[in-house]
């Protein structure tokens, strides 16, 4: 029996400013492969290591992970906190910093905003940022997650 | 053994193996900046059927751990829907499987192109089994700090015809086919 996932949250139990855990990982052609086949996006400037030395999109000789990835592994980091049933209703990113391999991600969302809207719509609005291993931001996120409320809870 | 070569042998999904490995063989089918057509919205050629192993490859790249992600007898018994969830950036796989050389799409397969920004609005998740019908327009295209930004605005509709993902993709696309050239014979 695989181990129990993360329950999602009341929106009644969070208060802004409330971080969620970390999420780290490394950027290797590995891992570059298996997003790429997985998400059909084999451009050589992720996928191809020969190519990249020779073309240097970035000026760097080296694949870059993809935006999409880091974009990926944004929303996943609500997901590993709060589990697959979270329901992210928007997730808009923008990334400011090529990845290579070799880099050490991690992510860290935070709860920015509370929307008791009332009628089931009823959302968080966290952002998440993507920092290398020497601090700097790869990519920051804004993502919207539809959350229930506590029965009974007043606005 | 060529890099395609080298993909090929990566592949574990049907999707995976009948795509082209070769990124750059089609490279003057992707429409430019200049040529695109704008804000005429249409529906692509054919559906995307979302397959359990298409949405698996998806998850367990990232090392998601949720089995509702990961684990399909799990998921049959826990799952709403009693499949596999979907990630909401799986879009990324949609559009590309969509993608053909010289539709208005085309664009997103360019050699030497850079991504600043994108937005996926879900109103829907996506389930295995769907069988998602692609609209698309090119919504914007614009200059940025003397760079050529354009965005596509797709949307997913369900066999259903319920509109479950709107997708703003944005890319800096190299100048001219010049350049585009240049980096697809690097």
């Amino acid at each position: 029996m695989p181990a129990a996932a993360p329950a999602v949250p009341f929106l009644d139990d969070l208060q802004t400013g409330n971080m969620l855990p970390g999420l780290t990982y490394e950027v290797n052609q590995d891992l570059i492969d298996a997003y790429g086949m997985a998400s059909l996006d084999l451009n050589p400037v992720h996928m191809d290591p020969a190519w990249c030395e020779r073309a240097r999109v970035f000026g760097m000789p080296v694949p870059v992970a993809h935006g999409m990835m880091s974009m990926s592994f944004m929303a996943s980091a609500v997901y590993r906190a709060w589990g697959a049933l979270a329901e992210i209703t928007r997730v808009e990113s923008k990334f400011t910093k090529p990845c290579p391999i070799g880099s050490i991600v991690t992510v860290r969302a935070m709860v920015r905003d509370l929307h008791p809207l009332g009628d089931g719509e009823d959302y968080a609005t966290l952002t998440v940022e993507a920092t290398d291993q020497s601090d700097s931001v790869i990519g920051v996120s804004e993502i919207d997650v539809r959350l229930r409320r506590r029965p009974g809870a007043k606005p | 053994m060529t890099n395609a070569e080298r993909l090929a042998t990566l592949a574990t999904t049907r999707k995976q193996r009948e795509f082209d490995h070769d990124f750059l063989a089609s490279w003057e089918g992707c429409i430019t900046w200049e040529d695109a057509p704008m804000r005429q919205p249409a529906v692509l050629p054919g559906e995307f059927v979302v397959e359990e192993e298409d949405v698996l490859a998806y998850n367990r790249a990232l090392g998601e751990t949720d089995p509702l992600f990961i684990d399909p007898e799990y998921a049959r018994n826990f799952a709403p829907g009693g499949t596999v969830l979907v990630h909401p950036v799986f879009v990324t796989a949609i559009a590309f499987w969509m993608t053909r050389p010289g539709n208005a799409l085309s664009w997103i397969k360019t050699p030497g192109a850079r991504n600043p920004f994108q937005h996926v609005r879900v109103r829907e998740r996506i389930a295995v089994g769907d069988r998602l019908t692609v609209i698309h327009e090119n919504s914007d295209r614009f200059i940025r700090r003397g760079k050529p930004y354009i965005t596509a605005h797709i949307t997913l509709r369900d066999q259903r015809g319920v509109e479950k993902v709107e997708f703003w993709g944005t890319l800096i696309l190299p100048p001219t086919r010049d350049d585009v050239r240049r980096f697809a014979t690097a």
